[in-house]
């Protein structure tokens, strides 16, 4: 009646399962996916994507190169010539783009739940979402920067009653 | 006898599928994927029906004998327990 994975592996398991189920850790993709609240489903690439290539808006699954760390963001574009191809990857709510070669890319986001919600990744909600989320980055980043301005001065009381820190 | 808080059952390409949210994740790490009668016997238990009742259920909606619905059952309730799902 059951059949068990265990996510020690993620990579042996879409090769096993054909798909990879869990919740996130942690807050880099926030809004969109909140630490041990919502559930992700990942695929491997051609399941997703016929041509093995990820498109911009992507959520890949990759290894980070200097910890091995599984890491789940966002494609924001594609740098490099055909065989130097590296994706630039950014999670919804952090400011430093990372680089990841092809054959570091595990799965990719094929569906998630929020909450007990499906969010349909093909639906023009989402994609709304998206657009607009990775368009506004630099007003994103700006307001960081002046929270972090902010903070540094005598005006971070100030600040900490308006954000509740 | 209930299903432990943060373990939550999602319908991935019409399987059931049991993972662990919130707390329950810093300690279980895997997915469960349940068939049709281990999906059923999941939400009724998450419904806190009792083993007897779910047995019941068994017979009434596969055509199975209440002997074999209650091993099936059983089995499953001590996978759950032996999991860690289930708390009393």
């Amino acid at each position: 009646m059951t059949e068990r994975a265990w996510s020690e592996d993620i990579e042996r398991i879409l090769e096993t399962e054909g798909l990879f189920v869990s919740t996130t850790s942690g807050t880099s993709m926030w809004p969109m996916l909140r630490d041990r609240r919502d559930t992700i489903i990942i695929r491997p690439i051609a399941d997703v994507r016929p041509d093995g290539v990820l498109h911009k808006y992507d959520v890949p699954l990759y290894r980070r190169e200097t910890d091995g760390a599984y890491v789940l963001h966002r494609v924001i574009g594609v740098s490099g010539a055909r065989s130097e191809t590296r994706y630039v990857i950014r999670g919804d709510n952090t400011y430093t783009p990372e680089y990841v070669r092809p054959d570091q890319v595990i799965g990719v986001l094929s569906d998630c739940y929020r909450g007990n919600r499906r969010i349909d990744l093909g639906g023009r909600p989402y994609r709304l979402y998206v657009r607009c989320w990775v368009a506004i980055y630099p007003i994103r980043h700006c307001c960081r920067l002046l929270r972090g301005a902010l903070a540094r001065t005598p005006l971070k009381g100030l600040y900490r009653a308006c954000t509740g820190r | 006898m209930r299903i432990k808080d943060g373990f939550v059952l999602r319908e991935v390409a019409g399987q059931g599928v049991v993972i662990a949210t919130g707390e329950a994740s810093r300690d279980f790490h895997g997915m469960i994927r349940l068939n049709g009668t281990g999906e059923m016997i999941w939400k009724s238990l998450a419904d806190g029906r009792s083993e007897e009742r779910i047995v019941e259920e068994l017979t009434e909606r596969f055509d199975i004998t209440e002997e074999q619905a209650k091993t099936d059952v059983t089995a499953f309730v001590r996978q759950m327990r032996d999991n860690g799902f289930l708390v009393d």
